[in-house]
């Protein structure tokens, strides 16, 4: 019964969505999340810095006259393309939806739905001199599974952040609240390996306490959860978490992480090495490996998984980028079944608070017995925030 | 020496006579400052830029020459100039703008290009030391050099590189039971190493070139629907040959493109019995021609690649990863 309640909490809670982070930044010479994200980590509510570099760094600038400046564009860049005239509140809605097919082109197997993703809104409170105090806040839509029962309890309304900010010094901060996981590579694609082998996916949302040291050549981030307070006690959460990355060869990151978890079913110990290379003008490659113990509470024996992935970015023109994600999976360890997921993709920013993306996704397993036939996917995603 | 030969010769010398005593005339005419100030618009208007720096060239030579000489020694100590009289300042302007347009009319690389932009070069030095119209100065700096680089850039040279693949693949096997007159597929996937390089031409933009590795590995084989048949480690060898065509995007020279590789492998599946029943293989492919996407990450020399395509028959799926170095 105990393992029939954790199914169906995990299943309630495995629909996981797309987080708003894009380490792969780095191309750009960004090496820290922190200029453009209130979460230092990356992920979640903009910086109005963040918001001007969106529109004058990342996006294209094919449908500005040409007589307009990058000044100019990054002032039409806040909420509902107003300049802010005060400091203390800024207004977000982040909306994304994907159209999905899988097994295209099959006459029997092709599905194609059309999923709304994520509908947030976002308040964010500034206080104290250079905003040293912030409150982030945000609540929105979250779909329901769809493998889900129709008579379950599951709210189609929930909030991924909500958090107390403090910048103590110029390189220390502190937050307390609802917050993503401190570890690894945060990634935009919500079904990595690397995301959901470690639960740092979109809904994997953790309140408890975070700070951060970050020097001009290294960082450190802890993290100490205590579970999501608005789900079942049974599947909260609780544990530590540790991220430290350094800079190489002056543009480039490694990082290593660790995390330690348990809630009433299972316990788990992830760590990682990570690292993030700037490749210029936008160009870069991510790349992650990890391993993840989980032993479940009631047996005694636990079973080790193992993943990477190696994301690469190649950015032809201002707004536009090519994207290969090549993905290793290894759920048992001492098995010798493994699965590869390659995925190139392309993401259009055409112009200020506007993604369009296509990506294809090949999985093959591998198998020393037997050859199963692969699984295809395509993915057609739109990001509007505003 | 034939015929062509001292024609070409013969044309050569009668344009560069005429060009000397055009110059000469240019300059040679000019009896006051005033009358060479107004000379130079028509030489510009006939776009003879060369004749133009001549005329100017000799203007201060003949009327402006102390100024010049004194202004080109505070230039040369990187000391500030107070002040320019407007006509060496006009010549000074026409020239500099004579030299912009010689780069701008030079249309591929050759030394005379080379050597017109160092002229430009050297002269935007002084120029840019004597401060004067800074912004418009710059700005058609910016632009020469634009020019210029992106001649430069058109030019293509030879490439080559070698790298390291891994390469899977799946592909489909047809079976007859000759027995029971039924049809079965079987499923084969592959991995394997190849050990290859290519050959091509690159500029600044764009990448042409053929490619080929030999490749040795192995495939599991097992029935798509039922288990008539398994085999683990089904050994193969073969080769892949990959003409292509990529978009060099970074200063990193990064790329990414559509390549159209050519496969052969050696494996086979034998004709086999089991359970009673005579299984034959119909259909193993050994050809295989696909359509890829490609891209190419660099370190330097150093780069990682990757490539996901699909067959052209089968429409089965085939990838590889690579490390490779460039030279």
């Amino acid at each position: 019964m105990k393992h029939l309640s954790f199914l169906l909490i995990t299943l309630l809670l495995a629909y996981s969505q797309v987080a708003q982070a894009y380490p792969q930044f780095i191309g750009h010479g960004y090496t820290s999340c922190k200029n453009c994200h209130y979460n230092p980590w990356g992920g979640g509510a903009l910086t109005d810095y963040g918001r001007a570099t969106s529109a004058t760094l990342i996006s294209s600038r094919a449908f500005y006259s040409k007589t307009m400046t990058e000044e100019q564009i990054a002032q039409v860049s806040g909420f509902l393309f107003r300049q802010p005239k005060q400091k203390l509140v800024r207004t977000q809605i982040n909306y994304r939806g994907i159209q999905l097919v899988n097994n295209p082109g099959s006459k029997r197997n092709e599905t194609k739905r059309w999923i709304n993703m994520q509908a947030d809104a976002r308040l964010i409170l500034n206080f104290g001199e250079n905003n040293n105090i912030f409150v982030v806040g945000n609540i929105g839509y979250a779909p329901r599974p769809s493998g889900l029962p129709k008579d379950a309890d599951q709210s189609e309304v929930r909030s991924r952040e909500h958090y107390l900010g403090i910048n103590l010094t110029n390189k220390f901060s502190l937050y307390a609240g609802l917050m993503d996981k401190v570890y690894g590579l945060r990634v935009v694609e919500h079904i990595a390996y690397s995301r959901t082998f470690t639960e740092t996916t979109q809904n994997d949302q953790v309140h408890g306490i975070a700070a951060q040291y970050l020097a001009e050549n290294w960082e450190l981030g802890v993290h100490g959860f205590v579970g999501n307070l608005q789900q079942d006690q049974r599947v909260q959460t609780k544990g530590f978490s540790l991220m430290t990355e350094r800079t190489i060869f002056s543009e480039h990151r490694l990082g290593v992480s660790t995390m330690s978890s348990k809630n009433e079913f299972v316990n788990r110990l992830s760590y990682a090495l990570h690292s993030k290379f700037n490749l210029q003008d936008g160009s870069a490659i991510l790349a992650e490996v990890g391993q993840t113990t989980t032993r479940a509470v009631s047996a005694q024996e636990a079973q080790s998984g193992r993943y990477a992935l190696f994301q690469t970015t190649i950015r032809p023109t201002r707004g536009f980028y090519y994207l290969t994600n090549i993905e290793y999976s290894n759920p048992n360890v001492e098995l010798k079944n493994y699965t590869i997921r390659v995925g190139p993709g392309v993401q259009y920013f055409p112009f200020q608070r506007l993604e369009l993306r296509f990506d294809i996704y090949n999985t093959r397993n591998f198998n020393p017995n037997t050859a199963t036939v692969d699984a295809w996917m395509y993915l057609l995603q739109t990001h509007v925030w505003l | 020496m034939d015929v062509s030969t001292a024609n070409t010769r013969m044309v050569m010398i009668k344009t560069l006579l005429l060009f000397i005593i055009f110059s000469f005339s240019a300059f040679a005419e000019v009896t006051s400052l005033d009358e060479g100030l107004k000379k130079s618009p028509q030489l510009r208007a006939k776009k003879l830029y060369r004749e133009d720096i001549k005329l100017n060239q000799g203007l201060i030579k003949k009327f402006l020459s102390s100024e010049h000489i004194k202004l080109s020694k505070l230039v040369k100590n990187n000391e500030s100039v107070d002040s320019i009289s407007p006509e060496l300042q006009k010549i000074y302007l026409t020239i500099y703008a004579d030299y912009y347009q010689l780069v701008l009319q030079n249309k591929e690389t050759s030394t005379q290009t080379t050597s017109d932009f160092e002229d430009f070069n050297r002269f935007y030095q002084f120029i840019d030391g004597l401060e004067i119209k800074v912004k418009v100065v710059n700005r058609i700096y910016d632009k020469a050099v634009a020019h210029y680089n992106a001649l430069e850039g058109s030019v293509y040279k030879k490439s080559s590189s070698l790298y390291l693949q891994y390469i899977s693949w799946q592909e489909k096997v047809l079976l007859d039971n000759t027995t029971a007159g039924t049809k079965h597929k079987l499923n084969i996937t592959n991995k394997v190493t190849c050990l290859g390089g290519d050959l091509g031409k690159e500029n600044e933009k764009y990448h042409f070139y053929l490619d080929g590795c030999a490749m040795i590995g192995s495939g599991t084989v097992s029935g798509q629907n039922e288990s008539i048949y398994a085999q683990a480690s089904l050994p193969l060898m073969g080769f892949k040959l990959a003409p292509g065509a990529s978009l060099i995007s970074t200063s990193s020279r990064s790329r990414f493109g559509l390549k159209f590789p050519f496969m052969y492998s050696t494996q086979k599946i034998s004709d086999f019995d089991a359970d009673g029943n005579s299984y034959v293989v119909k259909k193993k492919e050994n050809f295989f021609i696909a359509a890829a996407l490609y891209g190419r990450w660099n370190f330097k020399n150093l780069y990682i690649s990757s490539e996901l395509g699909k067959f052209v028959i089968q429409q089965e799926a085939y990838w590889a990863f690579g490390l490779g170095l460039a030279f």
